[in-house]
């Protein structure tokens, strides 16, 4: 097919597209929200090639050195390069929510989107579960969790998976629930289409615009609770570059060395307001209602 | 007799500016409002009708502006007021209700307490007592049956039918001069609607005020209102007497649309429809705005604006058709 | 051609404390039988509440039934052989054998009782247009996806054939290529309708529903839709359940009605017989409280009072006798039958009779 003929059938979508960016480009927060996640995103694939130093190698005749030109950030306790750890860190941390969001949230909401389309006592038990780990604190839950599987970064991402699912499972359902009542199912089922088939392709691209945001906003809560478990030591491991665990370190010498922990701190706080930007910024925009307001 | 204007649009011009272009919703509205009338504003979808309506109630919202033309109301015009003046004149001299009720009424409150806060925010204070029985009596007048029942009610205790009423009652309780009625009875049923129409044309006779009806039912207007402007793509194509206009329809799209409906009275086989759909007003049709549309085009119709012309002393229309003389 | 026969339809409306019990129900259609003959166009009229739409979808199946059955295109003799059966277990009379019989022949020809699989087969036979157009577009299929669909579900055809189809179906409607590319949202109500339209007709059904199809549009681009639907109802040979509450559209459209009230019909005739003779008091004064395009026959009205009744507790007796001018006691009472007065005129009104006359 030529470009020409391409850019013809996808015209619709084209426009969509532009108008998209003009409204990014219009909102000072939304952009920062990407600018900001994009560059934190860059950096965890960078960094290999961004840190001077190797995360873990420690030069004990380098300890506690405050910010300079040979190293950026200081040091700390065990002589290792606070910058390159923290380039890392944003790294690991961030695949931590990724890995974390993306099995969530297509676990959570393919159950959500199937226990709000046939209802009944399958949206009744899912539901009474979810119920169930809503009603913990997540933290506590995941520490629980953690404890008894043991530190390291692999149970937490696992125990903060078991907590978190349920976000999903009520959004999905909720957003399936209105989408199933529109005329254009009952239409699909008249056509004589079978219940998978409307879920897939008819609910499923309905409702993934806010299961999109949520995930957007909870990349940022996730890396938060990933560092607190790290900090409380149910989480990655020392040497491992993770930013709470930095924090957790440093906290022991904020009096003389403040280095230590404030810049891993100030990392994680850029990362998640970041996040949170660029969620609400995207709620506008996927929200059909909105997006035609801000014409 | 010459009737007295009461509110009187001249060149109003209100656009949209968007994304994609600047919107010329209205384009040039000439409208009079007589005192004591029933008037008409007919028109489909997306031709202005509403438009003109929250402009002349100066209630546009960003992206949209007033960009010209003046409206007079009582000779003062509206557009060069401040938004504390306008304020005194919405609600107290001029009144709004829309199609959907429920919109416009605190679902919390009480029905009495809320007519209750809207006179007193725009009169003066009463005592306990004499409250109750104004309100009282505002609901009688509406044929609200046992108005003491409604007066504590909420309003999801009411049917659709009882709420416009409620809000009819509302609105008319500070004795406004002209009552703006957008589609009041289109998400009604017939019998219902039948009910409301039958209320409007009291309330015009008893509170001798001026109503602006405005719907996209031919029907509605031929039973209820004294004069009609039809409106087409931000234009008024077509102004007249109730029963001028449906009996004379000057305008191509008036006939067009006339004869687009189907009649409870007779079978037809087929309906006369009018080619094609309406413009998009970002870039409207150049010249008569109709053209592109019209069976009766001539050359001049996609180069030069058709004027109001008055054929006879209750009817004006918007149509080269009509210019030489005719 | 289609059958009704006790066609119930109850929503149950859940209480208790963990809203499971069913304390009350919506008896949204209540004993409806009636039947619609091949190639006509039966229009089912109504204020809003009265059932018409949930009976509309309850005969596609796209709302179960609660009882009643439902035949399509069942051949006369079975259905005889249906009928007299079903009097005989009624009456207890019957055999064992006959018991099985008329089991097997429900199971045979009952939509009522059709399993998914086969309701699939049904579907291509049976088709639907909703009032809304845009909301019965998926937002998110462009108007090839969502042509594309019927065909691809009961046609096994090549992706290029599916095309080819879908460009037939939009030029037979003024729709152009590039039309095929866009979204929903880009068109006008109109356009949608006539998308939503060729979708139930893409598969060549030979019975349509159609649930108030223009009140969302203007009358201009409803009488386009009108004619269309006309031209392919003898194009076709297309049998429609035309459901409305706009009696102007009926005249045009139908040649049979039935008005319903509070989930009954009250009232059911050939289309000129019911405007020149309307005989039930609920369909007069629908009938009059229509407004008309003509100022000059302002008329005095018989505007009834009130609103339509909860049909969760409908009233007693007569479902309109709240609403009527003409009620009488025994109205509150007794729930007149629907008995043919003249031929093909059927009426639920004990009081028919004198209305015919004053």
């Amino acid at each position: 097919m030529s470009l020409k003929n391409w850019t013809k059938r996808h015209e619709s979508q084209l426009k969509e597209l532009r108008y998209t960016g003009f409204l990014i480009r219009r909102n000072m927060l939304i952009m920062t929200g990407f600018i900001i996640v994009g560059i934190m995103v860059l950096m965890g694939i960078l960094a290999p090639y961004i840190a001077p130093y190797d995360p873990t190698d420690m030069q004990f005749s380098q300890r506690l050195l405050p910010p300079s030109a040979g190293h950026l950030l200081g040091t700390d306790d065990n002589g290792m390069d606070i910058f390159s750890r923290i380039v890392y860190g944003i790294r690991l941390d961030l695949l931590i929510a990724i890995t974390v969001i993306s099995m969530v949230g297509v676990f959570g909401t393919i159950l959500g989107v199937f226990s709000g389309y046939y209802g009944g006592k399958l949206d009744e038990i899912t539901m009474r579960i979810a119920d169930i780990f809503l009603s913990f604190p997540y933290l506590l839950l995941a520490m629980a969790i953690a404890a008894v599987l043991g530190p390291s970064i692999f149970h937490s991402i696992i125990a903060i998976s078991v907590t978190w699912w349920p976000i999903y499972a009520r959004l999905a359902r909720g957003a399936t629930l209105s989408v199933k009542e529109r005329e254009f199912v009952e239409a699909s089922r008249a056509i004589g289409e079978s219940n998978i088939y409307i879920i897939f392709k008819h609910i499923l691209p309905n409702i993934i615009a806010p299961v999109l945001v949520q995930a957007t906003l909870d990349m940022g809560n996730v890396i938060l609770e990933a560092a607190a478990l790290s900090f409380i030591g149910l989480g990655a491991q020392p040497p491992q570059p993770e930013l709470g665990l930095m924090i957790s370190v440093g906290r022991n010498f904020m009096r003389d060395y403040w280095w230590v922990a404030t810049f891993p701190g100030i990392t994680i706080l850029v990362i998640v307001l970041g996040f949170n930007l660029m969620g609400d910024g995207l709620r506008d925009l996927l929200d059909p209602k909105v997006r035609r307001s801000l014409l | 007799m010459r009737e007295k204007p009461l509110l009187e649009i001249k060149g109003l011009k209100t656009y949209f500016y968007t994304y994609e272009g600047t919107v010329k919703a209205l384009h040039n509205v000439n409208i009079t409002i007589n005192e004591g009338e029933i008037f008409g504003l007919v028109g489909e979808t997306g031709c202005g009708k509403s438009v003109t309506a929250l402009s002349t109630m100066r209630l546009i919202e960003s992206p949209g502006k007033i960009v010209g033309g003046e409206i007079l109301f009582q000779g003062e015009d509206l557009t060069k007021l401040s938004e504390e003046e306008m304020q005194k004149i919405r609600g107290n001299k001029i009144s709004m209700i829309f199609q959907d009720p429920m919109a416009s009424l605190n679902p919390l409150m009480k029905i009495g307490k809320q007519i209750a806060e809207v006179l007193e925010v725009h009169q003066k204070h009463y005592d306990k007592n004499e409250l109750r029985q104004r309100i009282l009596n505002i609901l009688r007048m509406v044929r609200l049956p046992s108005p003491e029942r409604i007066m504590e009610s909420y309003p999801f205790e009411l049917s659709g039918g009882m709420r416009q009423r409620v809000m009819i009652a509302m609105m008319l309780s500070t004795n406004p001069k002209l009552l703006i009625a957008d589609e009041p009875t289109t998400a009604l049923d017939v019998t219902i609607q039948a009910q409301i129409l039958r209320i409007l044309k009291e309330m015009k006779e008893k509170l001798n005020i001026s109503i602006w009806l405005i719907t996209h039912d031919l029907g509605v207007v031929a039973e209820t209102c004294d004069r009609v402007c039809v409106m087409y793509a931000g234009n008024v194509v077509e102004c007249a007497d109730v029963v001028e206009i449906f009996k004379n329809p000057l305008h191509p799209y008036t006939k067009g649309l006339l004869k687009a409906i189907p009649s409870v009275n007779r079978r037809v086989e087929e309906l006369n429809t009018i080619p094609g759909s309406v413009p998009n007003l970002i870039n409207p049709p150049p010249g008569c705005r109709f053209h592109p549309r019209c069976s009766k085009r001539t050359e001049i119709c996609d180069k030069v604006e058709p004027k109001s012309i008055q054929v006879s002393e209750n009817h004006t229309v918007s149509c080269h058709l009509y210019s030489n003389g005719g | 051609m289609l059958e009704i026969r006790n066609l119930r339809k109850y929503f149950p409306i859940k209480g208790g404390i963990f809203q499971r019990k069913a304390i009350n129900f919506v008896k949204a259609v209540d004993n409806v039988s009636f039947s619609v003959k091949k190639g006509e166009t039966l229009a089912l009229v109504g204020e809003s509440g009265c059932g018409k739409t949930t009976l509309g979808r309850t005969i596609l199946r796209l709302i179960e039934p609660t009882s009643g059955s439902i035949f399509f295109n069942t051949p006369s003799e079975i259905l005889r052989e249906i009928d007299a059966l079903t009097e005989k277990v009624r009456r207890n009379s019957a055999t064992k054998d006959e018991v099985e019989r008329l089991n097997k022949l429900n199971l045979t020809y009952n939509i009522a009782l059709r399993d998914e699989k086969g309701l699939k087969n049904l579907r291509k036979e049976m088709q639907i247009v909703f009032q809304d157009p845009l909301s019965s577009l998926d937002p998110r299929m462009t108007i090839r996806e969502t042509l594309s669909e019927p065909l691809k579900i009961h046609e096994h055809l090549r992706k290029e054939e599916i095309e080819d189809r879908v460009l037939e179906l939009l030029k037979s409607v003024g729709l152009k290529e590039e039309h095929m590319h866009r979204y929903p949202h880009e068109f006008s109500g109109g356009q949608r309708q006539r998308i939503c339209i060729l979708r139930a007709i893409s598969l060549k059904p030979k019975f349509m529903v159609l649930d108030e199809p223009t009140s969302a549009l203007d009358v201009s681009v409803q009488a386009q839709i009108l004619n269309l639907l006309k031209r392919l109802q003898r194009e076709f040979n297309l049998t429609y359940l035309f459901i409305t509450h706009d009696l102007s559209v009926v005249r045009f459209m139908s040649t049979r009605v039935a008005v319903m009230y509070l989930g009954k019909i009250v009232e059911m005739a050939p289309t000129e017989e019911l405007f020149n003779n309307p005989l039930h008091p609920c369909t007069r004064s629908l009938l009059e409280a229509v407004p008309i395009p003509e100022p000059t026959t302002r008329r005095k009205k018989l505007i009834i009072e009130g609103d339509v009744p909860s049909p969760v507790n409908p009233p007693s007796g007569c479902r309109f006798h709240t609403r009527c001018p003409y009620a009488t006691e025994a109205c509150s009472k007794e729930e007149p039958p629907l008995i043919e007065v003249s031929p093909e005129h059927l009426v639920a009104c004990p009081l028919a009779d004198k209305l015919k006359k004053s």
